[in-house]
């Protein structure tokens, strides 16, 4: 078994480290959208994005299903597999701060598969109604609790913050394991707000995904997938980016250091910018047909760059860092812990751009966008999260 | 006796021998004193020349017209002109697209720039107008000094206090300030005054001068925050400490705050009520009306909540009356 394909343990807070961006990726960034267009016009790709067709979310869903969580589960199990069977452990508490996005609610989802207590949030609307007598879920008793997102108790909001302060103060009296989640942008906010981190342990986050942590995981994706057999080639190169050594390694991993450094080492980030990057060869291309006769290929085509809408960029900013610290707001909500009275339409905006996506009534940031946005939000001055 | 006489005449013969020998050198040390006066002489006469020569170019203060390429000095002028105005535009643009935390850098960047361009300017000019010796720069400074005593005071302790102003930096571009009552972002920083921009939007020009004998209250000082103070004035008959800790909710619940610095509620009674400020930053200054406004708004919403009431001064209508105003010419 190799290094990559090990079942790792998360880390402490402080210790997650940025995959490395290559250094033509990083001139290109930087060049800007001038230099990029020239390159493209100057470039001859190995096929044409535009005689490729866009995988429909059906199919794309069959050729690398969800979840875009990886070994993530896993490694949860093993981080406090021997902690919670401990009767007296060091700490009673265990934080993890995981980056924002995740819509597969990995704390959640870890916490029923090991039969562990959920304590949710109250809901946002008994939040805003609520007064000082507003009362805290039951966390008493036996046994692991876990509270998996503590971005979801309304926490910029006053009536959310009292009530968050009285959920630390019972946490810190509590003698009972309780696993606390939160994302690191809600984290960096508690930290600092409430001095959160006077009362939560140092918390633990995940090792960032880098190529290699990439390479393995995707390809045990397609490999169990019905994308098996199928090759995923470089629509610039016509490479397969998963082709292997002889040892095993990686052959090809210049596309997923590319796609590791976008995507911040954040394994969900980078499973939908490469979902987002696939592509379907017309079946009728007699060119791809010639070249490869005995293999069914999907095209990874160029990582899409993000750019804001150029009016009300800074109305825009608030809007997705409001959305990043409590995962997802309705309008409504939005609205109140906002302080701007106009832009009605920036939501409407924010979803026609691919920066926000939109479940029912809440809407939240997409992953794919989520690179563009820290770092939209780190131009402009904003407090960042911190992993 | 014969040996003797012969050794007699020997001895005279070496002495006239000796005799004419002294003779030749004393020639000889005459001669050389000749030519050492000729050279003296000669040498004189040089230095005489020169000295004349430089007290000519002494007094020379500009070069031959015939010498002076005005091309060469057009090209300078304009060059730097147009380079000037290309860092007055460039980098206020860049400052505006880049990054937030580039933005004091390149816009405290554009008068340094500028005054290292117009002192190369000036030092690649002078030797081609003027004749630049040690006498006419004490002629040029003794007139110049008179001149400007007189005429350009004012002109000249402007320039002088923007060239301190530059390297001391008691405001730079970007930095909000307030001299003699004007309070606005400071846009520019020119040799004679700086502009500032007020929040209604007016372009106020300060002269440099007002920097030596008046105090100048700059709010961030090359920071990219300031703080930020919102008031409430709260009728004395309420809860303090809830009020004060809903007023520190309602600071540390606000979209622009900036973690990272301290946040105050502070309180004093006065006659009229309870005065409570709340201070806080904002993470970009820009931000900073907004910011209060915001706090306001929500504070108000807070002293709602808790039953408190804000108090008002009273106030007192004008009088109006039925016939217009009489004017008296």
């Amino acid at each position: 078994m190799s290094e990559s394909s090990e079942v790792k343990t998360f880390q402490p807070l402080g210790q997650f480290t940025l995959p490395p961006t290559p250094a033509d990726e990083t001139i290109r960034r930087f060049a800007g959208d001038l230099w990029r267009t020239l390159r493209r016009e100057t470039e001859d790709p190995f096929i044409s994005d535009d005689s490729l067709r866009v995988a429909t979310k059906r199919k794309l869903n069959r050729i690398v299903p969800p979840p875009a969580c990886g070994p993530l589960l896993a490694e949860m199990h093993a981080t406090f597999d021997q902690w919670s069977r401990d009767p007296e452990p060091i700490h009673w508490m265990q934080l993890v701060v995981l980056p924002p996005c995740d819509h597969n609610h990995i704390v959640s989802t870890w916490a029923k598969q090991a039969g562990h207590t959920i304590v949710e949030a109250p809901e946002r609307a008994v939040i805003l109604n609520g007064s000082e007598d507003i009362s805290l879920p039951e966390i008493e008793g036996d046994g692991v609790v876990v509270i998996p997102r503590l971005e979801d108790w309304f926490i910029r909001h006053r009536n959310g913050l009292r009530l968050l302060r009285r959920l630390l103060d019972r946490l810190a009296m509590l003698e009972r394991h309780c696993v606390i989640g939160c994302n690191s942008w809600a984290w960096g906010y508690l930290e600092k707000i409430v001095g959160a981190d006077l009362v939560l342990p140092v918390g633990v986050t995940l090792q960032a995904f880098d190529a290699d942590r990439l390479f393995a995981w995707f390809t045990e994706l397609v490999e169990s997938g019905v994308a098996e057999g199928k090759i995923f080639r470089l629509t610039t190169t016509g490479e397969d980016i998963f082709a292997r050594h002889s040892d095993g390694e990686s052959a090809n991993s210049e596309f997923l250091t590319t796609l590791a450094a976008r995507s911040l080492g954040v394994p969900w980030v980078a499973w939908h910018l490469w979902r987002s990057s696939l592509r379907v060869a017309p079946k009728d291309n007699q060119k791809i047909a010639k070249q490869f006769p005995d293999e069914e290929a999907l095209w990874v085509a160029q990582l899409d760059d993000f750019h804001l809408p150029k009016n009300h960029v800074s109305n825009a900013l608030l809007a997705l860092h409001a959305l990043l610290l409590h995962n997802s707001l309705t309008a409504d909500e939005l609205s109140i812990v906002l302080p701007s009275v106009d832009e009605s339409n920036l939501l409407v905006a924010l979803v026609a751009a691919e920066f926000v996506e939109r479940d029912g009534d809440a809407f939240y940031c997409s992953p794919t966008a989520y690179p563009t946005i820290r770092q939209a939000l780190a131009d402009a001055g904003f407090p960042l999260d911190r992993l | 006796m014969q040996n003797e006489s012969s050794e007699a005449i020997d001895t005279q013969q070496a002495t006239a021998m000796a005799t004419n020998t002294v003779a030749d050198g004393a020639n000889v040390v005459g001669a050389a004193n000749d030519v050492a006066k000729d050279a003296a002489t000669a040498a004189a006469n040089q230095s005489g020349k020169s000295s004349s020569k430089a007290s000519d170019e002494a007094v020379q203060l500009i070069n031959d017209w015939q010498d002076i390429s005005l091309l060469q000095i057009a090209v300078i002028v304009v060059g730097v002109l147009v380079t000037i105005a290309i860092i007055r535009r460039l980098l206020p643009f860049l400052a505006e697209r880049g990054p937030s935390q580039l933005r004091l850098y390149l816009l405290a960047a554009v008068p340094i720039i500028r005054l290292l361009l117009m002192t190369l300017a000036v030092v690649w000019i002078i030797p081609i107008v003027f004749n630049v010796t040690f006498q006419n720069f004490l002629v040029i400074a003794g007139g110049a000094s008179v001149a400007i005593g007189f005429a350009f005071k004012d002109y000249v302790s402007s320039l002088i206090a923007g060239l301190v102003a530059v390297f001391e930096r008691p405001y730079r571009p970007g930095d909000w300030v307030r001299i003699h009552g004007d309070y606005g972002e400071v846009q520019s920083v020119g040799l004679r005054a700086i502009t500032i921009r007020t929040p209604a939007d007016d372009i106020v020009t300060v002269p440099h001068l007002y920097m030596w004998q008046n105090n100048v209250s700059n709010s961030n000082d090359g920071a990219r925050t300031l703080m930020c103070i919102a008031d409430f004035y709260v009728h004395p008959d309420h809860d303090a400490a809830a009020l004060r800790g809903a007023l520190r909710d309602v600071v540390m619940t606000s979209a622009y705050l900036e973690y990272d610095k301290p946040v105050l509620v502070v309180m004093s009674e006065e006659p009229w009520g309870s005065h409570y400020k709340v201070k806080a930053y904002p993470f970009d200054m820009r931000d900073q009306f907004m910011f209060i406004t915001d706090l306001s708004v929500r504070g108000k919403e807070a002293i709602a909540e808790i039953g408190a009431t804000e108090v008002t001064s009273p106030y007192t209508a004008i009088e109006k009356t039925d016939s217009p105003p009489s004017m008296t010419f």
